[in-house]
């Protein structure tokens, strides 16, 4: 392959996002959609070129763009790597991308802003191609940030919306906490190695002390629990749903927030290194995995559940890492992209069919209108509950069994319960919408329709996908992709588990029934008896609202974080009111109680008038003109006063001792 | 006998604090401008003592420039609060505190 | 001893830039006089030539490396001075674009408003090139003196009064304070020339009279505890001036701070890099708390502004030349990025006549131009890549935590998270806000050309900071033997890494 088509494939959405975003406003936005299609098509046909070369010669190569900052012994390239861990997330982001842009076409069709929407799709393709094609951190830090502003943007897309505004900006500025974390592993970094680029690196990772490979790893950690949403930092995620559900499915499914997953594996030699900050990874995981489950247990809103669910299933990728099994994590990142954009472009179609409704309980009875909707999402949801053979049993079997083997049986046990509730949650979702009676609004009722073939062929390929994916990774361990990716996401120096054959299919035979009884409770309660739910949520309010209100994390975090941070605005303001005011004005007032002193003696012994009437009054103006602050004085006084402090404190630096 | 230099410096050293003081703590603008002009004279006791402590001419330089200085920017400063004074009635610092926060 | 003068032709090339330039100022005034009828755009675009034929000549100046010092020593032209000259000039030549609409409101003297403008340029030009002590305060005031009477150009506006009246108040204290630090380094060294100080041994003269000169300078670039008057001079002055002045002298403050503490002080480089330390996190963390409760566009951009400076002191905190580097590349795009919000502000405030963010709302609607430039703008101002302040940032971190200031770098990077928060609060009004008018806004076409000329400036070094990195770092190849001369004295790491 050349270099051109390497570089061409990030190049192409690029043009797309240039001539839609100059010159949209020339053309009609029919024409606007399709160049943004067709630019991601495009990619992916070089990403499938890309592929094609890389499964028949395997070798790793870079790609130099140009030199992009140059200063010393600072060099980064605007460089690519391509090797097969690159090659797999290239085919998924464009892949996966290029169903959803086409699915846009119809279902944004007529909005208000359609090209502006193309722009931003594009622009993010573009980013989040930087960041899985980078050679070094700092391309991976540009997508990085550049991913999180495109989310931002397209978060906020319907404008009119305060709710949207508010989650858009939340997303932008949880994510920035993350990025801070993943900057400082970018110094820390280059100050060990004088290098940012991942061969160098990685080649050299040896010489690192453990405890700095363990302080890097913890950085880079918080850089991927903001942008893949795990606990603490998950919180923005079901907000960022105000966007549109292209937009949820892209950016909130299958690419950015597995950005996370990607970057942990990318440095996993660092994480090899840092066995406590590989665990913590796992704990992280796990626990998200298990509580994002049981939040989504309750909601109602559809796409808020499937939020929640992405949430869960990014922990169960969290945990693969942090028990070494990379190759499983990448495994259940490709699967998850499928069967999670399929989960939510069906879910746009339903509420593309019942006039914009996202509340559950204002559903059901559609699967007999909305036949091919009600298809796809089913294949969907019994693929991510891990109803073999789908492709999500594949995966999610191989992460447990990997918790398993390493001995993690508390990660294990929090990896079952959580796929218990996955499929029970699922399954909820898919009875409540699809079967049962009918609860839509009459006057909706009547206008329920299928979706275009437009929305409708990329949800039939991708659930074509959801169901035959899975076989990427067949047979557990010895699967095509163990043998692409075994290069690059190996654990370095872990002793190989064998695992036996009896063990295997036990687990595997554990792993069908967590979701079939999974499923079979959602049956129960909401198809065999409707009422039981509703009997249990009366039964036990308490659990019921937690779950419901999500365990109050936002309240707690806007009482710990958001509140003081306006407040200190605030607080500050009155600081500078009340106190600096007060100590200028006191300052001020010792001054001019000389200055009324030297007044006095200018009154009474120059003039050897005694006008004590006259000394009276300027007593009162004195008091009274110190109701208005004289500001120029405090300013001045500031200045005089920050000049003392610091010739003070360098004199006590300089000398050891106060001079005062 | 000749003067310590650290008479000198006491002086300067008072003269100008006294312009600093002057500059915290009165109201009237030109007063606030004399104290300023104080804090410059202090500067250019310094510069004296030290060139002839010295002997070395490069101080006596300075004054000079520093005189130049002074005289242009008590004329603009003088323009600035005629200009304020033609406007707003006032030459009291006190008056002027719209702008604030 | 005894003052020889001699000037030679080789001698006046080097200060062909500014002759030329005190010559054009002259000519604008004389037009000014004589042709009474003249618009006073023509006046704009003739001081806007003279600029770029003298910025033309610095460019060719530095590419035929012409370089030397004049009047002993007062007057260097080097690379680095050349720098900041043409980064003086450029400032200059956008503002006076930028005023094209606004001066329309002065209801006299418009053409000497590009006299002054020239004129304070002029100053600051000569700010590049001060080698020693005395040019420094001479050219200090000379640049500043212009800028009083700016700041109070509209002088029946109450606040445009008061705030010429603080500016100049707390602009002439702070230099009685750079005079008197002054006398206090020529008593303790018995010398005012940069090159020759640094022999010297340390004493309490020589240290407290830096820290008056630092006060002075900090006071120029509006480095916290110094700050005061920027928020209350940037909201009263008439906005291009605000412009002019948020950039130009801070960038002419930032060559002397440079060349003072890396030429005249590169031996007591421990103690100093405390200093910077302080004011640093001081002014950063100021700054950008302050800047969430503003409700003035012009009062946030001040506060940002002393946040902004506060990221620049990190680069002289860790005193190399690394350090340098980065806080010259960081102008740049502090230059592009503050000047087009900048124009931004004055093209929506020619319109609507106000600066109050609460009329930002919807300005998306108004004229997606312009909320889209702000938008680019704000973010480069908060660090996003790809965009230049992104960048310029990275490299100063970079330099910071070459030098080990990791607790200094801490805070930074808390900032930038600060930071975003109240740039996202402008953007949310734009974007997502409803206009409580919503007629749409159309800008004039030398506003029009500002704002390209800052989107491309902010875009093209962000995306090929290259060459002008290479600029930077060929401009300071004089400080290549500051390396990390910290390493001698545990002291400074213990107590400010750690």
């Amino acid at each position: 392959m050349s270099d051109l088509l390497v570089i061409l494939i990030p190049v192409f959405p690029l043009l797309a996002v240039l001539l839609n975003g100059l010159l949209g406003h020339r053309y009609s936005p029919a024409l606007a959609g399709q160049i943004g299609c067709g630019s991601v098509g495009l990619s992916f046909l070089c990403s499938l070129v890309v592929l094609g070369e890389m499964v028949s010669t395997g070798t790793t190569r870079e790609v130099i763009a140009y030199t992009w900052i140059f200063g010393g012994d600072l060099n980064v390239n605007l460089g690519f790597l391509i090797d097969p861990l690159t090659t797999v997330m290239l085919l998924v982001v464009t892949g996966v991308g290029f169903l959803i842009h086409v699915y846009s076409v119809g279902y944004m069709h007529g909005e208000e802003g359609y090209t502006r929407f193309f722009t931003y799709m594009n622009l993010f393709t573009v980013s989040m191609l930087l960041l899985v094609m980078g050679n070094n951190y700092l391309v991976l830090f540009i997508g990085w940030e550049g991913v999180g502003l495109c989310s931002y943007l397209l978060i906020g897309y319907y404008f009119d919306r305060i709710s949207a505004a508010k989650a858009a900006t939340k997303a932008f500025v949880v994510n920035r906490i993350g990025d801070a974390g993943f900057l400082l592993a970018i110094f820390l970094v280059f100050v060990n190695f004088k290098s940012l680029d991942y061969t160098i690196v990685f080649s050299q990772v040896d010489q690192l002390s453990t405890e700095m490979a363990t302080a890097i790893a913890f950085c880079l950690l918080i850089g991927a629990i903001g942008k893949s949403a795990q606990i603490p930092l998950y919180i923005w995620l079901p907000d960022a749903m105000e966007g549109p559900t292209p937009v949820s499915a892209l950016i909130h499914a299958a690419t950015m927030v597995t950005a996370g997953v990607y970057m942990v594996v990318r440095n996993h030699v660092l994480f090899d290194m840092a066995p406590v900050a590989l665990i913590t990874v796992g704990w992280i995981g796990g626990v998200t995995a298990l509580f994002a489950a049981t939040i989504g247990l309750v909601q109602n809103d559809i796409k808020r559940v499937l939020a929640y669910s992405t949430v869960s299933q990014l922990g169960y990728m969290f945990l693969a890492c942090g028990v070494g099994a990379y190759i499983a994590a990448i495994f259940h990142l490709v699967t998850h992209a499928f069967f999670k954009a399929l989960l939510f472009l069906s879910a746009g179609s339903v509420i593309h069919a019942v006039g914009g409704e996202q509340d559950i309980r204002k559903m059901g009875g559609l699967w007999s209108k909305i036949p091919r909707t009600h298809g796809v999402f089913l294949v969907g949801t019994l693929a991510i509950a891990g109803i073999p053979p789908l492709a999500g049993f594949w995966s999610k079997d191989e992460i447990m069994a990997h918790a398993f083997v390493n001995g993690e049986y508390g990660l294990y046990l929090m990896a079952a319960i959580g796929a218990l509730l996955t499929a029970f949650y699922m399954f909820r979702l898919t009875y409540l919408i699809f079967y049962g009676q009918s609860r839509v609004d009459p006057k909706v009722e009547h206008h329920i329709h299928e979706s275009p073939p437009m929305m409708t062929v990329p949800l039939i390929v991708l659930a074509f996908l959801a169901i035959v994916g899975g076989f990427l990774g067949v047979p557990p361990e010895h699967g095509w992709i163990h043998g692409f990716l075994a290069g690059v996401a190996t654990p370095a120096g872990a002793e190989v588990h064998e695992v036996s054959f009896g063990l295997l299919v036990g687990l595997m035979g554990i792993a069908i029934l967590i979701a079939v009884s999974g499923w079979g409770v959602a049956h129960y309660l909401y198809s065999a008896r409707p009422r039981a739910a509703e009997d249990w949520a009366a039964r036990a309010p308490g659990a019921y609202g937690t779950l419901l209100n999500k365990y109050y994390v936002d309240e707690l975090y806007d009482w710990m974080f958001v509140e003081p941070c306006k407040r200190l605005g605030r607080i500050w303001d009155w600081v500078d009111s009340n106190i600096i005011d007060r100590m200028v004005r006191a300052v001020g007032r010792m001054v001019d109680l000389g200055s009324a002193g030297s007044t006095w003696f200018e009154k009474h012994v120059i003039y050897g008038a005694a006008n004590v009437i006259g000394f009276g009054n300027h007593l009162v103006a004195w008091s009274w003109r110190k109701l208005q602050s004289g500001m120029v004085h405090h300013y001045a006084a500031m200045i005089v006063v920050g000049l003392f402090l610091l010739v003070h404190f360098l004199l006590i630096w300089l000398t050891g001792k106060s001079v005062l | 006998m000749t003067v310590p230099i650290t008479h000198y410096m006491i002086l300067s050293g008072l003269v100008f604090l006294i312009g600093v003081v002057g500059v915290l703590i009165r109201r009237n603008i030109i007063i606030i401008l004399l104290s300023i002009e104080l804090m410059l004279n202090a500067t250019n006791i310094n510069f004296v003592a030290f060139s002839s402590y010295l002997g070395n001419v490069a101080g006596q330089v300075f004054v000079f420039f520093a005189l130049t200085v002074a005289a242009a920017e008590v004329a603009v400063g003088l323009a600035i609060i005629i200009a304020l004074y033609r406007h707003h009635s006032s030459i009291n610092v006190d008056d002027f505190q719209l702008l604030k926060w | 001893m005894t003052f020889d003068l001699v000037l030679s032709g080789s001698d006046l090339l080097l200060l062909a830039p500014e002759i030329f330039l005190t010559i054009w100022l002259c000519v604008i005034l004389i037009i000014d006089f004589s042709l009474k009828d003249l618009d006073h755009e023509k006046l704009a675009y003739l001081s806007v030539g003279g600029v770029l034929v003298t910025l033309i000549t610095l460019m060719w100046f530095d590419y035929t490396g012409v370089s030397g010092t004049l009047f002993k020593n007062m007057f260097v032209l080097d690379r680095l001075a050349i720098f900041f000259k043409i980064f003086v000039l450029l400032s200059t030549a956008f503002v006076i674009l930028i005023s094209v609409d606004y001066v329309k409101f002065f209801r006299f003297f418009r053409g000497e408003y590009y006299f002054l403008v020239l004129m304070s340029a002029l100053g600051m030009m000569f700010m590049a090139s001060a080698n020693d002590l005395l040019s420094v305060f001479v050219t200090l005031e000379f640049s500043t003196f212009g800028f009083y009477v700016l700041v109070t150009y509209l002088r029946e506006d109450l606040k445009s009064s008061e705030a010429g009246l603080k500016f100049f108040i707390l602009g002439v204290f702070a230099a009685g304070l750079l005079a008197y630090g002054i006398s206090l380094v020529y008593g303790a060294t018995g010398t005012m020339v940069f090159g020759e100080m640094a022999s010297h041994q340390g004493s309490y003269g020589l240290a407290i009279g830096f820290v008056l000169i630092f006060a002075a300078l900090g006071f120029k670039i509006g480095a916290v505890p110094f700050h005061s008057w920027i928020p209350d001079t940037y909201q009263g002055a008439p906005t291009p001036v605000t412009a002019f002045l948020s950039i130009a002298p801070k960038g002419a403050a930032i060559a002397i701070l440079i060349r003072m503490f890396y030429v005249a002080l590169a031996t007591f480089k421990p103690m100093w890099v405390l200093l910077f330390v302080l004011a640093s996190i001081l002014s950063m963390t100021y700054g950008n708390i302050v800047a969430i409760a503003q409700k003035n566009i012009k009062r946030l951009l001040a506060y940002s502004g002393i946040a902004q400076m506060g990221n620049i002191l990190i680069g002289l905190a860790a005193g190399t030349k690394r350090g340098s580097d980065a806080i010259m590349f960081y102008l740049l795009t502090y230059l592009f990025a503050n000047l087009g919000a900048f124009a931004v502000v004055i093209g929506v405030s020619n319109l609507i006549k106000s600066d109050e963010i609460e009329d930002y709302n919807g300005l998306n609607r108004r004229s997606p131009f312009l909320a889209a430039a702000m938008l680019i703008f704000l973010l480069s101002l908060a660090g996003v890549p790809p965009l230049a302040g992104f960048i310029a940032k990275l490299y100063l971190f970079i330099a910071a935590i070459e030098q080990e200031l990791y607790a200094l770098l801490i805070v930074a990077l808390i900032n930038i998270v600060i930071a975003l928060y109240y740039y996202l609060i402008v953007i949310k009004k734009m974007y997502i806000n409803e206009p409580h008018d919503p007629t749409p806004l159309t800008i004039s076409t030398p506003l029009k050309t500002a704002v390209y000329v800052g989107l491309a400036g902010t875009l093209i070094l962000g995306i090929y900071p290259k060459p002008f990195i290479d600029w930077a770092v060929a401009a300071t190849l004089m400080f290549s033997n500051l390396a990390a001369p910290t390493a001698s004295v545990p002291a400074v790491t213990s107590l400010v890494g750690g």
